[in-house]
């Protein structure tokens, strides 16, 4: 049995859908699992476990912070993974992308590269394997056509190889942040086919945030 | 075509689609038939698009819900599915297309993805995060409308 495809959304408040919307659309759409990136700023109400048990899906209450430069976030780090199964950082600056690779108590740089941002650096995906920090492949960004698409595949296409050859673990999302934004797995492994993602690392990506919550909850190592 | 000796016809797969936007906002057949083929240019350009086909042949829209047939060359589902990913928008409202699934015939495509209970969208208002709004509600689904950008919910969200 293959593992389950995960999604790693943004939801209301940040977002334009709730959680439990976003959990149904993805059921629908065949997944088997969602991270919700940052549960922070979430609604008391309904309860994530309620979700989960309404739409029969995992449901990840992850936390992802988004750092202007290091320091914001450094001092906040060790203690997030106590309370969340799932710690991610947003990075897409050099510098900053450097700074969470480098923080075993980071699970995943997120947004590594961003339309607009510069390249991921081949160094950085050493620093990440080094520390157990898992590379984000983002492909939200291409939902949106127009001029900066081609500069972005060039950055997307250059990930994926630096990724590659560190050998490097990483995930895949394409970071919904409404229902309508979901993108089946099927869809988002013929998208990394065109692209320049394979087809088959698309699917270890998705199904790679639930391995990685379960080994967090589970105070296990990596399977 | 009809004259056309049997191997050199073009081979169709049909995929159904299942159409989402906000309330009352959905696009008709041609904005959604604009948006296939401009995604398909964009991500695959002209001989991309001349291969992959994605032609509209069945459409039907209601209030927060649509479903279409759409008809991509046999060998060129895998490309297809990977433009419909990078559709976002049709006549400049957000939209969510999802493939339901693929067949060999129109007929088996109807029969097997299309057509489901529809069940009829009601409007009403609720209280959302404290705050009461309008809202759309048709089965699970609650679609509030909270200023410029509507919200998407489920029953568990509202009181």
């Amino acid at each position: 049995m293959t593992p389950a495809s995960y999604e790693a959304v943004v939801a209301y408040p940040e977002g334009t859908s709730t959680v439990a919307r976003l959990v149904a659309t993805a059921a629908d759409a065949g997944y088997g699992g969602v991270v919700v990136r940052d549960v922070r700023e979430l609604p008391e109400r309904p309860a994530i476990s309620a979700v989960a048990e309404r739409y029969g899906l995992d449901v990840v209450p992850g936390v992802e912070l988004d750092p202007d430069v290091p320091d914001d976030a450094s001092g906040m780090l060790p203690g997030l993974r106590e309370e969340h199964p799932l710690v991610g950082v947003a990075g897409g600056t050099t510098r900053i992308n450097r700074f969470v690779a480098a923080q075993p108590h980071v699970d995943v740089l997120a947004r590594p590269i961003t339309p607009g941002g510069p390249f991921f650096e081949p160094g950085t995906a050493r620093t990440a394997a080094d520390n157990d920090v898992a590379v984000e492949i983002p492909l939200g960004p291409l939902r949106d056509a127009g001029g900066r698409r081609v500069w972005y595949l060039q950055r997307l296409r250059a990930l994926w190889r630096v990724v590659d050859h560190a050998g490097v673990d990483y995930v895949v999302s394409a970071r919904p942040t409404s229902h309508l934004a979901i993108r089946g797995p099927r869809q988002l492994r013929a998208l990394g086919g065109v692209v320049g993602v394979p087809r088959e690392a698309v699917d270890r990506g998705l199904a790679r945030w639930g391995t990685l919550a379960e080994r967090n909850r589970t105070g296990g190592e990596s399977p | 075509m009809a004259t056309w000796p049997k191997h050199l016809r073009p081979r169709w797969r049909y995929l159904a689609l299942g159409i989402e936007g906000p309330p009352g906002e959905l696009p008709d057949r041609d904005a959604v038939q604009e948006a296939l083929w401009r995604a398909l240019r964009d991500l695959l350009g002209d001989v991309g698009s001349a291969r992959v086909g994605l032609e509209v042949l069945r459409y039907r829209v209601a209030a927060t819900h649509g479903e279409a047939i759409v008809r991509v060359a046999r060998d060129a589902v895998e490309e297809a599915r990977a433009v419909i990913a990078t559709v976002a928008r049709a006549d400049g409202r957000p939209v969510g297309l999802a493939i339901r699934g693929v067949s060999g015939t129109i007929r088996a495509c109807e029969e097997n993805y299309l057509g489901t209970a529809r069940e009829p969208a009601v409007h009403d208002i609720v209280t959302f995060d404290g705050v009461e709004s309008e809202a759309t509600l048709r089965g699970e689904a609650v679609d509030l409308e909270r200023g410029t950008t509507p919200i998407g919910a489920t029953t568990l969200d509202i009181t």
